[in-house]
């Protein structure tokens, strides 16, 4: 166990060696906990600065949150996205109006979130959250990655569990 | 291609550049659709405002009480504390005059022109064989012997000397007229890599690396090239000299090619690098005007130890006999050696005139750090223009001196003029007061 400790993860315990490490806890996400797995690749080099940052993020959750719902917004209104399909399980139907984006959007859940933060140019993604619905099996997953391209919705559907 | 002129600009987007690498570096990016500031990882919280395009202000943070302007600050400084003194470089026009002037007289003197070594051609060279000619095949007398031993054996040697004094004079301004033109265009060309190094580099983009050459290094041989070749008919008394001014010509041609690499992992690599490329192009700029300045002091060196290999007044006319009773010559031949002696002091006029004033001023400074001094390669060559001037000058005033012991010789001779015998015993000790000044 490392000497850090996380104001939102609490000590930072990695499960793992030199060439890499992981926890894994629950995080408070709006009005739920969700469960969060921490991915470290060069433990070396944690320090307090890290975590700190670490912290800020988790704490202002609501920032990488709403990026994700709005670029799901985004492809729902778009044929062969892992949105628009989710949404046609969801609705009964294939064809969306506006005002079913917003309901549809509101609806969904963040169900899992995986944060890299040391992945420099290798895995650039920083933050994916899994976002899924009430009663259905699948799930959505966008990355926040540490690119100027913006926030990426995987192109295929995830089965919860 | 980044210009010169944009300087001030480039520095600017350098500047933005290297802060927006150095915020990469630390997982802070331009935000999504807010480019204004910077967020860790493009995305999260806590926000800092980016500089302007300018390079100016920001650092500050957005809702905050944070604020990283004092490291911007650190960045523009270090970067502004490698490139300042490249800014107001010289265009080398000024150079331009004392170029066409070195490569004129040269020419009088006989330079074949873009060659490099004087060989004794053109009107002096044709009138100065002439005279020989005709003294030795038409003339008999015991006052040809320190006659033709100055006025011509010794004149030879001056007039092959002052050319390459003047062939060594002309590479230098040359080179200092290339030089900067090309400087102008590897500082925009190294800052402007830089920044690109940066911005690549800030966007985790790869390949931010870029080697290129130096344009001023193939700029200055061919400037100088067009001067000096290599060394062709020498006569032995000056290939000292013709050594030299092949020599610059061999020596630039061996400054180093070696590539100019831009860029790095992080914003200290690319700021090193710049430093790097910058430093290498100094030392270019250097090693260039210690060749230069090497030569003219080799020059000066020679032109001060054997002055008479390159003064005509300071070699001493040999014992002059008259009235030996040996004295043969006609009137037109005497007519023919005076006319050709005269065209000869004429052209060494000319070549004077074309030499004229050396430059009051360095006619290429820049900032103290470039090049071997502010003021270039001046000081030594103002000192050869000197040196080569005055010895133009009094060797003109010295063959001039000899044409009139001539005539006067020959009016003796003659016994057309009854003071011909006293104006040569005067000629002559003017002659022996002002020899070997």
């Amino acid at each position: 166990m490392s000497d850090l400790t996380s104001r939102v993860l609490g000590p930072i315990d990695l499960d793992g060696g030199p060439g890499g490490g992981a926890m894994e806890c629950d995080v408070p996400f709006g009005s739920r906990l969700v469960p969060t797995r921490l991915e470290i690749d060069y433990p070396g080099r944690l320090n307090e600065r890290m975590i700190e940052d670490l912290d800020i993020v988790l704490e202002h959750l609501d920032i990488p949150d709403r990026l994700a719902r709005e670029a799901i917004a985004r492809d729902v209104l778009r044929d062969g996205t892992a949105p628009h399909r989710l949404f046609t399980s969801w609705a009964g139907r294939t064809a969306v109006g506006t005002e079913d984006v917003a309901s549809f959007v509101a609806a969904l859940r963040p169900t899992h979130m995986l944060i890299t933060p040391d992945g420099g140019r290798v895995n650039r993604d920083r933050v994916v959250l899994r976002y899924g619905l009430d009663g259905a099996r699948d799930e959505v997953t966008v990355r926040l990655p540490s690119s100027p391209t913006g926030p990426e919705v995987d192109r295929t559907l995830r089965r919860a569990g | 291609m980044a210009d010169y002129g944009d300087l001030t600009t480039i520095i600017g987007q350098m500047n933005r550049a290297a802060i927006d690498c150095w915020m990469a570096d630390q997982d802070f990016f331009p935000t999504w659709g807010y480019e204004e500031t910077y967020t860790k990882w493009h995305f999260a919280p806590y926000q800092y405002f980016r500089p302007a395009a300018d390079g100016s202000g920001g650092g500050d943070g957005v809702g905050y009480d944070v604020s990283c302007a004092d490291a911007f600050d650190g960045i523009r400084s270090s970067i502004d504390s490698i490139v300042s003194k490249w800014h107001g470089l010289p265009d080398g026009a000024g150079a331009r005059a004392y170029a066409d002037a070195g490569r004129i007289t040269a020419s009088l003197l006989g330079s074949n022109g873009a060659g490099s070594s004087v060989q004794n051609s053109g009107s002096i060279s044709t009138s100065s064989g002439t005279i020989q000619d005709v003294v030795v095949g038409n003339m008999e007398g015991a006052f040809r012997r320190p006659f033709l031993s100055k006025y011509f054996t010794a004149f030879s040697s001056v007039q092959n000397g002052l050319g390459q004094a003047a062939v060594i004079l002309a590479a230098n301004y040359a080179a200092q007229q290339a030089m900067w033109g090309a400087v102008k265009a590897d500082v925009a060309t190294i800052c402007d890599n830089a920044r690109l190094a940066w911005e690549k580099q800030a966007a985790e983009e790869s390949a931010a690396n870029t080697t290129f050459q130096l344009q001023v290094v193939g700029a200055v041989v061919t400037a100088v090239a067009a001067v000096v070749t290599a060394p062709a008919g020498l006569t032995g008394a000056v290939a000292g000299l013709s050594a030299t001014s092949a020599g610059i010509s061999m020596a630039l041609s061996e400054v180093a090619r070696d590539g100019i690499d831009i860029g790095g992992e992080s914003y200290e690599d690319i700021l090193a690098s710049l430093s790097d490329a910058l430093d290498k192009l100094n030392a270019t700029i250097t090693t260039q005007e210690e060749i230069l300045n090497d030569a003219m002091q080799e020059a000066i060196a020679a032109m001060t130890s054997d002055a008479q290999s390159y003064n005509l007044d300071a070699f001493q006319l040999g014992e002059y006999p008259l009235g030996d009773g040996s004295m043969r010559m006609d009137v037109t031949d005497a007519g023919i050696v005076s006319d050709n002696m005269r065209l000869v002091h004429e052209e060494l006029a000319e070549a004077a005139s074309a030499i004229g004033t050396g430059p009051a001023s360095s006619p290429t400074p820049r900032s103290a750090g470039i090049g071997v001094a502010p003021t270039g390669t001046h000081a030594t060559a103002s000192q050869l223009h000197g040196l080569t001037s005055k010895y133009l000058q009094d060797t003109r005033d010295e063959y001039e001196r000899g044409h009139r012991l001539f005539d006067a010789t020959v009016a003796d001779f003659f016994a057309t003029d009854a003071a011909a015998r006293q104006t040569v015993q005067q000629l002559l000790a003017d002659e022996a007061l002002t020899g070997q000044s």
